[in-house]
């Protein structure tokens, strides 16, 4: 099941998903493109889990479904597998790619190091807009593990565009409420990004997104 | 042949998202309750077996009277449940694999909210063709 989509098309996709929901949709409001976009990556890591588990037997523990995140999800998506996974065996797991399919082709603005206040703001820009691309993915990963019975929260980190993608996985073991924080912060002038999302909260967000968004489909779909 | 049998999916959540009499025996009145009364008893009993095993589709689980029910458990931890008086296994596991394909092209219907009812009536023909075909 399933067939291959020409690459140059997802590419296409993908950017022009981002800069819709970063530049029409939500002008003003980054916070919001990023939730939406997050949530549809969810979504679609729901379904491809689903799909991509079909022929295999059932996940024993944490560990087996990262592991098949790491190498058989990835390599669906990706023609490759993840270069690298470290944990520290209290539900944090770090994925590294060395070579991230959806952003080799990003270009990024040369600016000169002797940093003058706009150009550090241009710097700041770019590292906002690669950001904004890393949440589909995160979104796809979140998805695709929840799906598996793992609740958690997923942030993505680029240290050398396109070398590297961090992706970050903390475990929500206990159903505490957790605040969800958007926190964009520069330590050396390098942006980490982190955003944690309170599971629940994601997937009434999506809910909600859905039905006021295709709530005209919806109601024609009940009408057949 | 007449064959009594009931196909249930349940949800990872417990909520039955859809049901079906696809036996090729007559529904009785009375039998209609009995047949999901006995298949929601035995929810219990797959969820401590899916724990236990790695393999996807769990054999007769449970019996009541001269009835069994076979369970087959996806990776989202959706349960697929048939209520039957055959002993024909193979041709349940090639039912359930069917339906579990079936299942995941409503799943990728990006308008199908998962966890909720199935009410595609192409999905209700596909499931009774096949259960022609297998049961």
């Amino acid at each position: 099941m399933g067939r291959d989509v020409s690459e140059s098309c997802i590419d296409s996709l993908l950017t022009e998903m981002v800069s819709t929901y970063c530049n029409r949709f939500y002008a003003n409001k980054p916070e919001l493109a990023a939730r939406r976009i997050e949530a549809i990556g969810y979504q679609v890591g729901h379904q491809l889990s689903e799909r991509y588990t079909m022929e295999r037997p059932c996940f024993s523990d944490h560990l087996e479904a990262i592991k098949f995140i790491c190498k058989d999800f990835w390599f669906e998506l990706f023609k490759k597998q993840i270069d690298n996974l470290k944990t520290n065996h209290r539900g944090t797991f770090v994925l590294q790619d060395n070579r991230f399919r959806w952003l080799t082709r990003m270009s990024i603005d040369q600016s000169p190091e002797n940093g003058t206040s706009e150009e550090l703001s241009i710097m700041a820009d770019n590292k906002t807009m690669q950001s904004m691309h890393l949440y589909f993915p995160c979104g796809i990963i979140r998805g695709a593990l929840s799906n598996l019975g793992i609740p958690c929260a997923v942030s993505a980190d680029i240290s050398n565009l396109p070398a590297w993608l961090y992706e970050e996985i903390w475990m929500i073991t206990s159903i505490t409420p957790d605040h969800e924080n958007l926190t964009f912060s520069s330590f050396d002038g390098s942006l980490v990004l982190k955003i944690s999302f309170d599971v629940f909260f994601a997937l009434v967000c999506t809910v909600i997104i859905m039905i006021t968004c295709f709530w005209k489909k919806f109601k024609h779909n009940e009408q057949i | 042949m007449t064959s009594t049998a009931c196909f249930i999916i349940v949800s990872r959540n417990d909520i039955p998202i859809y049901e079906a009499e696809v036996g090729s025996a007559a529904k009785r009145e009375d039998a209609a309750q009995l047949h999901q009364f006995v298949l929601h008893a035995a929810l219990d009993i797959v969820q401590d077996l899916a724990w236990t095993t790695s393999a996807m589709f769990l054999k007769a689980i449970d019996r009541f009277n001269d009835l069994v029910v076979s369970v087959y458990v996806t990776a989202g931890h959706t349960r697929f449940m048939l209520l039957h008086d055959s002993r024909n296994e193979d041709g349940i596991k090639s039912f359930f694999q069917e339906v579990h394909e079936l299942y995941i092209k409503i799943l990728l219907n990006p308008l199908y909210l998962p966890g909720s009812r199935i009410t595609s009536s192409h999905f209700d023909t596909k499931v009774r063709a096949l259960a022609r075909k297998y049961l």
